[in-house]
């Protein structure tokens, strides 16, 4: 250890403000042209896997939770219509916010709660519920609180018990009567006020895996999430600055 | 001590392997184009592979892993009232070759327990197959005893007599059952946990719609999935083989393995409270993960593999950035990894925990860099190079101690090895174009194999008479990684459990199920 302490300084923080970071590269919100679709294309809905699009009478609309980004509507569209730009900010604190297209061409910003920031701005102790999926989002939320995203900085931290938990995260499919079941387990074990956070398109819109209506998720009809953060999975700095807009940091 | 194994695989002329082969069909073996040799497709037409009966299937999957093969997959599909097909697929040095059998319902299946325990495992719980044989042999029963579950109840909640739950007590991390006394794990049992059939929903989707439910699938490793899942596609279609398209889905392949390897030495070191080491890991990662992101839009490389081709070419301008990126990484990582890997506290305690010996290691059917940790050499991409690893071989590192500190060591040297195989053979993945494929073939069988950051990813893919998938069948390294993990803890103390747990790369705030 003396060995590490005396050596060469380490290097700094490589992201010194999340808020003000921007990700280069990054397949983030859907961009739909104003220009109008011609009245018989739907060239874009079959490609979808995850049943994401809808046409609207002059354009189509995108469900950005149940997206899994993945562009193939991009790349079915004859016109050039659909582009992902490098936006990461697609957090929503409802789920109708999340639909964008001619009426709303991104999330609308989540608004700050002056009750969650008067109980949780200094510090929000999260657990996440591990529904199965394909460990994306579990890597992406593990993320946001190492030491490159570091949202600990904010007094936001994963613990391992929800009894010791402030809000519940989920992700992954939410397929079963089990898994309601597991969630409400967890949800009774925090003690109020509590934060309701669902991730990804599994949580979110059932996820592409989905067999056709959800079965279960009587566990959302009875708790609406306070955030909505899509994704597949989503960057870890979608799920920090919605967080962070929710409890209206600065 | 660690020692580069050759990557040119051995030449075998034994009998055992010509008898072998004649079982298959002369269609069955597809090598790459080029000079031939083992590649990691296989494309057979059904109606050429002769179906087994049961037993005689057995016997002879039985021999084969006698003989040196390695059982890549073994895979039922229920056939209505008729039983269910069993396909089995081999790797010997000859390259990938396949097996067919028929189990029937009245009659239970003989069975090979050892490295095939886990497949049959699976073929009992998926299709409630009767296999017949001694049961698993369960390490347990030599070292558990009465006392172990004397005080096991209590853990349930303090009784009316407020006994405790101690010395001996019963934990439940995920799929794992631990039984201890004191903090000394006494008996592991990993217990089956409902899964997710996703695999009999792929059937039913049109074909353009798999690749992204595919990089969707349980278990990390996106890229590997739809290089598996592109292969095996463009095997049933014909597709030609392109190089720089095949070193552009290597380059991502090698990014993603990369990642994985630093974000489980990073939990490793959290494990161990090595913080420096842990966050410095964790800065990499994100940089990797970037670096992915700016190649296919995607940090988990959603959409740098898709079947025909690849659809963001590397152009002038993502080569420098992969190349100044990773000149920066490699000399970053260099000093992280000689921080953390020459560290004595480190070294002290990794050393010995959770340690597997070789022979319970090929027992256990371990694959990917804990069988690696434990002195086999298996990596498909030394085993069935195709034309691509072939022409840049990457030097697969074997390790003989089989313990955390092991796995960690050949972690560390295979992210140094793929970033030096990035940066020798990225300018060839320049000029990769996406062609059309044509339609499926019918009644075919298709295999496709990719060695993943955790071990190999096999897709195994039939067509029926129309050209339509009639079954799918995608399989994660994961399931062989839980024995070996209860294994390692086995006799160890409770204290080791996390260390042990990122060691093999698996997360016990995960419960084991996967979107199966």
């Amino acid at each position: 250890m003396l060995t590490v302490l005396r050596g060469p300084r380490p290097a700094p923080r490589a992201l010194p403000d999340p808020r003000a970071a921007v990700t280069p590269g990054l397949a983030g919100l859907p961009v739909l042209k104003d220009s109008s679709c011609p009245t018989a294309c739907s060239a874009c809905l079959p490609a979808c896997p995850a049943q994401a699009l809808a046409r609207t009478s002059t354009a189509v609309a995108l469900d950005l939770g149940r997206c899994v980004f993945c562009r193939d509507c991009a790349a079915a569209c004859p016109e050039k219509h659909i582009t992902f730009g490098p936006e990461h900010r697609l957090a929503s604190a409802t789920r109708r916010g999340l639909v964008v297209g001619p009426e709303r061409r991104a999330p609308p910003p989540v608004a700050a709660d002056a009750a969650l920031r008067r109980r949780f701005g200094r510090s929000l102790k999260l657990v996440r519920a591990v529904l199965g999926g394909c460990d994306g989002c579990d890597c992406e939320l593990r993320a946001c609180g190492d030491g490159h995203f570091d949202m600990g900085r904010w007094g936001i931290e994963w613990v391992d018990e929800a009894r010791g938990a402030d809000g519940l995260v989920v992700f992954g499919p939410v397929e079963a009567e089990a898994d309601d079941e597991q969630l409400r387990r967890t949800w009774a074990a925090i003690g109020g006020p509590r934060l309701l956070i669902a991730t990804g398109a599994c949580a979110i819109g059932g996820g592409p895996h989905r067999l056709g209506p959800a079965r279960a998720r009587g566990f959302f009809a009875e708790n609406a999430p306070q955030l909505y953060v899509p994704g597949c999975p989503p960057h870890p700095l979608t799920f920090v600055d919605g967080l962070l807009d929710l409890l209206g940091a600065p | 001590m660690t020692a580069p194994t050759s990557s040119r695989p051995r030449r075998s002329e034994d009998p055992a392997v010509r008898s072998f082969l004649r079982l298959v069909s002369p269609r069955s073996v597809t090598a790459a184009p080029g000079e031939g040799g083992p590649a990691p497709l296989l494309v057979a037409a059904v109606d050429d592979l002769p179906e087994l009966p049961g037993d005689a299937f057995v016997a002879a999957l039985s021999r084969e892993t006698s003989a040196g093969a390695r059982v890549l997959a073994y895979h039922g599909r229920r056939d209505d009232d008729r039983g269910v097909v069993l396909t089995a697929a081999l790797v010997r040095s000859r390259g990938l070759a396949v097996m067919r059998g028929r189990a029937r319902h009245d009659r239970p299946l003989p069975s090979v327990r050892g490295p095939l325990g886990a497949h049959e495992r699976l073929l009992e719980r998926t299709y409630g197959l009767q296999l017949a044989g001694p049961p698993p042999r369960r390490l347990d029963d030599d070292i558990l005893d009465p006392r172990d579950m004397w005080f096991w109840p209590a853990a349930k909640g303090p009784t009316a007599q407020g006994r405790r739950a101690e010395p001996g007590q019963l934990v439940d991390r995920g799929p794992l059952r631990l039984y201890c006394r004191g903090d000394r794990v006494r008996a592991v049992e990993l217990r089956a946990l409902p899964e997710r059939d996703v695999e009999a929903v792929l059937c039913t989707r049109p074909l353009g719609h798999l690749p992204a439910l595919i990089e969707t699938l349980r278990g990390e490793g996106s890229v590997a999935r739809a290089w598996a899942h592109a292969l095996a596609i463009e095997g049933l279609a014909g597709g030609p083989f392109d190089l720089a398209c095949a070193v552009h889905r290597g380059v991502g392949l090698e990014l993603e393995r990369v990642a994985c390897h630093l974000a489980g030495q990073a939990r490793l070191a959290r494990a161990i409270g090595f913080g420096v080491g842990a966050a410095e890991h964790e800065r990499l990662h994100a940089v990797v993960r970037d670096l992915l992101m700016r190649l296919c839009g995607s940090r988990h490389g959603h959409g740098h593999v898709r079947p025909g081709g690849v659809r963001e070419p590397i152009g002038a301008a993502r080569l420098a950035d992969v190349r100044a990126t990773l000149a920066d990484f490699r000399d970053a990582f260099a000093g992280c990894s000689a921080d953390m890997m020459g560290l004595r506290s480190v070294l002290d305690r990794l050393d010995g925990v959770g340690a597997i010996a070789r022979r319970d290691a090929h027992d256990l059917g371990l694959v990917g860099p804990p069988a690696r940790a434990c002195g086999l050499p298996h990596d498909l991409r030394r085993d069935l190079p195709g034309e691509l690893y072939r022409r840049h071989a990457l030097d697969v590192f074997v390790e003989y101690d089989g313990d955390c500190l092991a796995r960690a060591s050949i972690r560390a040297r295979e992210i140094e090895a793929a970033v030096a195989w990035i940066l020798a053979c990225v300018a060839e993945a320049v000029g990769a174009r996406p062609t059309a494929l044509a339609g499926l073939a019918p009644r075919h069988l298709a295999i496709a194999a990719v060695e993943g950051a955790r071990g190999p990813i096999v897709h195994l893919l039939e067509t029926d008479r129309d050209g339509r998938l009639l079954d799918y069948r995608a399989q994660d390294p994961g399931m062989f990684a839980w024995p070996g993990l209860a294994a390692a803890l086995r006799g160890g103390s409770l204290t080791d459990l996390q260390v042990c747990g990122h060691s093999f790369d698996l997360s016990l705030a995960h419960d084991g199920r996967g979107a199966r």
